[in-house]
């Protein structure tokens, strides 16, 4: 899952980069306001995290500019402001969650996945497809109730397809969800990436529509 | 703090004064009114010696006495006589008494040297007398007319006490009004007290009285500045400590962060190392702006300076260049500094001022350009402390020195109260400082004495 991150604290922003991209979420990050207001468009991503507190411009009127262009990605905000209206107005402004300093890497990341999960329509935290199951929070990966150990980029890509069932990715949508724009993408990567997980999970887990991309197999 | 009854003292005052002042117009009443009896006596004693000296001379003294007044006249006839009032006796020549009054006249010693006044003792009394002396017409004889001048004093002191008996009745109803007056007047102080001792610590409104003493009304509007101030300080106070604890939200958060990082790095030694170089950077922030928030706040408790000593700015610059060359130098910032002039030494708290220039060196070292170079110039009357960086913008210009302010897009960690800090110091030497850009690029701070 491709997320936006804007934070100008660089000993925060760095270890949220670092902690949710070990938790599996694909990670762009910003430490000035006004880019990371216009990266939004230039990518798909599935949630942002924006810091309320930027030097130059207010968090606030990224998130209602956002808004008011029309994007409808979800946003947890970052404040170490408490008030009470703030909150209040923080989510009228749009926001659909909001969390206070200090927090866990772990609290972020499970509200991001509440917000992902709330957008795609699924109530369960656990996504579930066949024998295959898959805990987002806790990042374990079960088949038949065994244990099966995936690497992140693996556990990106699972993600992808267990939250859009039915949807067919093209090989650029995925590399795009699955890398973010500091690293360097082969131009097989996302067959070997597809190549491993069926390994580990069963051939027919994901679908190959030749010449269209990739789509989650059918529950056996 | 030493106390006094306010009453207790006027009171006492007030029947002091009034017995001094009544004591001396009562002397100088009873001196007044003594002369003015001898005046009368004397002059009394005078004419009845005439009187006597023109007797016929062919009076028989053959029986010295007359008959006591008691023995003349019946009691009830007697009228209100007092039998010392006046005295006489005739002498011969050789001081043979021919005649005297009966009561007080037989004790007149003759003692006749001129004729006239004098003050003699009587027989069988050590009580002085007062005699008047004079020759008959026919010169044959002496006339002595005499009264105890005893007897004049205690007329006199008659007189005075006669005087004091209304001011014993007025005295005690004055002081008894004088007092009433006093506690109606000190009420509104009283009232003051109550209203003080009445309230409750955060309690800090003006205080409010109907009516006051003009006298008293320093003190009342003394107090509600003081209120106000305090007030005010409370409310810096708050504002400080909300601001403080808000501060120290972000780098508890960075710790947080990073050392879940280290848990979630598991056997990416890369990640791990880096999140714990990351952790230290974090924790020397925290401390930095514990450190600097303590510094802070104490100097916004200070009014003025202690541990004043006689300090020169050659000295201090020489010193902070010196402390400070090796973080320069891990930053490839090279240090000068040009002593143009030499100010005067000058009176000020060293530890301070070693901060003031420390902070300084330390923001130019680091916002500066790296490499780069950082200088400090001495004149008479300022410093400049130059750096040959970016500059700030108008915006952030008018901005820095504000509490917790930091420039945006700020790469550096930073409390953003190094300038505050700096500020204070120089606000608490009688100094001012000035932030400017140069305009030859590089940013510039000049502290003028």
């Amino acid at each position: 899952m491709r997320v936006l991150l804007i934070e100008d604290d660089r000993l925060i922003g760095d270890g949220l980069k670092v902690g949710l991209t070990q938790l599996g979420f694909n990670v762009d990050w910003f430490y000035d306001g006004k880019q990371g207001q216009l990266a939004l468009a230039g990518a798909p991503y599935d949630a942002v995290i924006l810091d309320l507190s930027l030097p130059g411009i207010d968090g606030m009127d990224i998130l209602k500019n956002w808004r008011q262009s029309g994007h409808d990605e979800p946003v947890l905000i970052l404040t170490a402001r408490d008030a009470l209206d703030q909150r209040v107005q923080g989510l009228q402004s749009g926001a659909d969650d909001y969390l206070g300093k200090p927090f866990a890497l772990a609290e972020v990341a499970a509200r991001l996945q509440a917000l992902i999960r709330r957008r795609s329509g699924k109530l369960s935290p656990l996504l579930t497809h066949g024998s295959v199951e898959f805990d987002p929070v806790a990042m374990k990966v079960t088949l038949d109730g065994n244990d099966i150990q995936l690497k992140s980029k693996e556990l990106s890509l699972l993600s992808l397809f267990l939250h859009n069932p039915g949807t067919v990715f093209s090989r650029a949508l995925i590399e795009e969800k699955i890398y973010n724009w500091d690293e360097e993408v082969s131009s097989n990567a996302v067959e070997v990436h597809i190549h491993h997980l069926r390994k580990k999970l069963g051939n027919k887990f994901i679908t190959t529509l030749h010449g269209v991309g990739y789509r989650l197999g059918s529950e056996q | 703090m030493k106390t006094f009854s306010l009453r207790f003292r006027l009171a006492f005052t007030l029947i002091l004064l009034t017995v001094i002042t009544w004591a001396v117009a009562s002397s100088f009443a009873w001196f007044k009114t003594y002369k003015t009896i001898n005046e009368l006596f004397d002059t009394q004693q005078m004419v009845f010696a005439k009187r006597l000296s023109v007797l016929p001379i062919d009076l028989q003294l053959i029986h010295p006495p007359l008959e006591r007044t008691k023995d003349l006249l019946k009691k009830k006839n007697r009228g209100h006589q007092d039998d010392d009032a006046l005295a006489f006796a005739i002498f011969t020549l050789n001081g043979e008494m021919v005649l005297n009054d009966g009561d007080n006249g037989h004790k007149i010693p003759f003692n006749f040297h001129r004729e006239g006044f004098s003050d003699e003792p009587v027989k069988g009394s050590d009580d002085l007398w007062r005699l008047m002396w004079l020759k008959s017409l026919d010169g044959h004889y002496v006339i002595a007319v005499g009264q105890e001048l005893e007897y004049r004093q205690e007329m006199a002191v008659d007189i005075i006490v006669a005087q004091l008996l209304p001011w014993q009745i007025a005295l005690p109803i004055m002081l008894i009004l004088f007092l009433w007056l006093l506690t109606r007047s000190l009420k509104p102080l009283k009232d003051i007290a109550s209203q003080l001792i009445h309230r409750k610590p955060n309690e800090l409104n003006a205080i409010h009285v109907a009516t006051i003493p003009r006298e008293a009304e320093p003190i009342v509007d003394s107090l509600n500045v003081l209120f106000k101030r305090i007030n005010q300080m409370f409310s810096r106070e708050r504002q400080f400590t909300s601001d403080a604890a808000h501060e120290l939200r972000s780098p508890l958060t960075a710790l947080k962060v990073q050392s879940e990082v280290i848990l979630l790095a598991g056997n990416n030694a890369a990640i791990r190392e880096q999140a714990i170089i990351n952790l230290t950077k974090s924790i020397d922030r925290a401390s930095r702006l514990v450190d600097q928030l303590l510094m802070l706040s104490r100097l916004e408790s200070f009014s003025q300076l202690e541990d004043i000593t006689d300090l020169s700015w050659t000295d201090l610059i020489k010193q902070a260049v010196n402390d400070i060359a090796p973080e320069a130098a891990l930053n490839n910032v090279t240090l000068h500094t040009h002593f143009v002039e030499s100010p005067p030494r000058f009176k000020g708290q060293q530890l301070l001022l070693s901060i003031l220039l420390r902070n300084l060196l330390h923001n130019a070292i680091h916002y500066g350009k790296q490499p780069g170079c950082v200088e400090v110039v001495l004149f008479n009357q300022h410093l400049d402390i130059n750096d040959n960086g970016s500059g700030v913008s108008s915006e952030e210009l008018e901005r820095l020195g504000e509490r917790f302010y930091r420039s945006p897009g700020q790469e550096k960690t930073g409390s953003g109260l190094g300038l505050s800090i700096v500020k204070h110091i120089a606000k608490l030497h009688q100094m001012n400082v000035l932030f400017k850009n140069r305009d030859q690029g590089g940013f510039s701070v000049t502290v003028s004495w």
